[in-house]
């Protein structure tokens, strides 16, 4: 098992016909990904790298179970795609896109809780179950399958972490990107909870940055429902100054909010483990080898 | 993008809160050419990004021309400053308290309302402000307003105003894609009218594309910046100089690149700048990267950490070599650390061009590396 992805989910790609859409077909099926059709309107009856192209998500599903949309549409689309993806009862539902409006994210993510689907994102890599398939942007190959679960506000530095761990024989259950925006769908504690309840996952890596409070609400929901498995902490941002806006929309460190070494000692007093620098993720995940 | 109290004004206009009547003077120029024409008394407001004003000293009364330039070149003289607003004189008699903002921690926009508004609104108690989910404030029922107000003790004319004045703030909110609309004070003045005597908003960056009218604003250029941050945005780098630094830190992702910079300051460097070079990155954009890190005040050495994720090794490999060309010939220390797609052609492309590049190793020994690099350098 993994958490939200498996060997068998089916997936189709809003926006396949686009640069980004069909390189990451190509990688995505190279990896063993099923995918199993695209969406772009107006561009229904092609094919992109052998997958079959609908004009609409519902015609996608028409004769498919799918079990997950990942969008890879650029960001003035991704209302629309995400709207389309959330009333055809898409289970779970990835936007990939940066710069994607506030307010669009507010409502897309609205409906979804209303639904009761999955949203991941926006401004993520996505979501990979390394061996077994991936939803996402990541390059496959930095990703090696085990027992630690990742999920993490950033998306290069989840790259980072995972190749760390999986250059020394450290394998991943599922890594999940959250996103780097101050709005996003899945949340720190949804991805704990998940973790929690699946029996491959042995410990959890949280990589966190500055900026907002999601961090803290993980580590006390961690706490108040005795949270089983250890979980192992990075916050980026320590050398960041107060008040610039560090990349990722997300990213800066507020007036009145904790900065990195206080969201660090924070979660500690919950009984997280914190990384002071990322690398000294390695040994605390080195028993889950 | 946050704006000038003068374009959030004009904003609160086009949608219908009342404002004081009010003319905008650009320059110590247009100030002189306007001097015998105000009507007097006036407020002259410094309009500038950061808040603090009234302590400053930039929020004047000015009775007379001769007041007006003596105050205009007072306030002209300092820096940031992008103009003054010169508006009528208002008599109040409250001082109220209106704003709607994002949540980050409820991921849903609240509205904000207290009676007691003022430059003293940061202290006040919890309690004393009003907090309300608004998420479906665009579709909310007059009544919702009144009903939110009504508890405070509001009456007749100014109940039914200010209800009007929070209705339209919400609409304002959700059509402008603002991050945060806030008015403070909100007056009542002597004679029983509602006016926004201040304007703080926010507009979200990412809607730019729906907002064309945004570009018109006078605050739309100071969001770009200028020098090396203008040229940063212009090449769509998230660029951020930090004086006293020395070492350049360029990533592809926000996080990767706080976790660089950390990296450096543990071990006792400095980081002086940082490009977050984002997803999808061109060569030209890539050079540009490296060439606007390394002209960064201070800087000596670079550290470049990035993935093929969504960016590809080798397009990055070009764009840094491109530069290093430029650099021809004292060019600065400099480390790569990449892998992902297509890393191998990227790092025949780096070692070609003598580039020390980290394949495997993690980003503390990039800039342990770096960090020899430069001590090397200083000793010799």
């Amino acid at each position: 098992m993994a958490i939200l992805i498996q060997r068998d989910t089916r997936i189709i790609i809003q926006g396949i016909t686009g640069s980004q859409g069909a390189l990451h077909t190509a990688l995505s099926l190279e990896y063993g990904a099923k995918v199993v059709g695209g969406v772009v309107p107006g561009r229904g009856g092609e094919k992109v790298h052998g997958v079959p192209v609908f004009d609409s998500v519902k015609q996608a599903t028409a004769n498919e179970r799918v079990d997950g949309s990942l969008i890879l549409v650029p960001p003035p689309a991704v209302l629309d795609a995400a709207l389309e993806s959330l009333e055809n009862r898409i289970p779970l539902t990835v936007v990939v896109a940066e710069n994607v409006p506030v307010h669009d994210t507010l409502r897309i993510r609205q409906l979804a809780r209303s639904l009761n689907l999955r949203l991941v994102g926006p401004n993520t890599i996505g979501i990979i179950s390394p061996g077994k398939s991936k939803m996402g942007i990541m390059p496959g190959f930095l990703y090696k399958e085990g027992a630690v679960g990742v999920v993490s506000r950033s998306g290069t530095l989840t790259h980072e972490v995972a190749s760390n761990l999986s250059l020394r024989g450290i394998g991943q259950s599922t890594c999940v990107g959250i996103g780097g925006d101050p709005v996003v769908g899945m949340n720190f504690s949804e991805a704990l909870d998940l973790f929690g309840r699946d029996p491959e996952t042995k410990a959890v890596v949280l990589i966190g940055e500055i900026g907002g409070s999601a961090e803290e609400e993980a580590a006390v929901y961690a706490a108040e429902t005795g949270f089983s498995k250890p979980v192992f902490a990075f916050i980026a941002g320590q050398a960041a100054p107060p008040g610039k806006r560090m990349g990722h929309a997300g990213a800066i460190l507020e007036k009145g909010a904790r900065d990195a070494r206080e969201k660090m000692d924070y979660l500690a007093s919950q009984g997280v483990r914190v990384a002071r620098k990322v690398e000294d993720l390695i040994p605390l995940c080195a028993e889950y080898r | 993008m946050r704006l000038l109290e003068f374009d959030g004004k004009n904003i609160f206009r086009e949608y219908g809160i009342p404002v004081p009547e009010g003319k905008f003077l650009e320059t110590a120029g247009d100030l002189e050419k306007e001097a015998e024409d105000l009507s007097y008394p006036c407020i002259f407001k410094a309009q500038m990004l950061s808040g603090g004003r009234g302590k400053a000293g930039l929020i004047q009364r000015v009775s007379s021309a001769g007041e007006a330039r003596k105050s205009g070149e007072m306030i002209f003289a300092r820096e940031n400053v992008r103009g003054i607003l010169a508006e009528e004189t208002i008599s109040i008699r409250r001082e109220l308290f209106a704003a709607v903002a994002l949540d980050r921690k409820l991921a849903v926009p609240v509205l904000m309302f207290t009676d007691r508004g003022g430059v003293e609104v940061e202290s006040l108690p919890g309690e004393a402000m009003v907090r309300v989910p608004f998420a479906d404030g665009g579709s909310w029922g007059f009544h919702r307003f009144l009903d939110l107000l009504l508890p405070l003790g509001l009456k007749g004319k100014i109940l039914v105003q200010t209800a009007a004045t929070l209705r339209t703030l919400g609409r304002l909110f959700f059509e402008e894609d603002a991050l945060s609309v806030e008015i403070n004070p909100l007056a009542v003045s002597v004679e029983e009218k509602i006016l926004a005597l201040d304007a703080k908003v926010t507009l979200d960056d990412g809607a730019l594309f729906r907002h064309p009218a945004w570009r018109e604003l006078k605050s739309f250029p100071l969001e770009a910046g200028e020098g090396l941050e203008l040229e940063a945005r212009k090449a769509r780098l998230s660029y951020v100089s930090i004086p006293g630094g020395s070492v350049g830190v360029i990533a592809g992702g926000a996080g990767l690149g706080m976790a660089t910079m950390d990296a450096v300051f543990l071990q006792g460097g400095k980081p002086g700048a940082f490009i977050d070079i984002g997803g999808g990155v061109a060569e030209e954009s890539m050079a540009e990267a490296v060439r606007i890190a390394r002209e960064t005040e201070g800087i000596k050495g670079l550290l470049i950490n990035v993935f093929g994720g969504i960016n590809n090794c080798q397009i990055m490999a070009r764009g840094i070599v491109r530069d290093l060309q430029r650099q021809a010939p004292g060019r600065l220390p400099l480390v790569v650390k990449t892998r992902g797609h297509f890393q191998e052609e990227g790092w025949a492309i780096l070692e070609g061009n003598q580039v020390p590049v980290v394949k495997f190793g993690t980003t503390e020994e990039a800039v342990r590396l770096l960090l020899s690099l430069l001590n090397e350098k200083e000793g010799g």
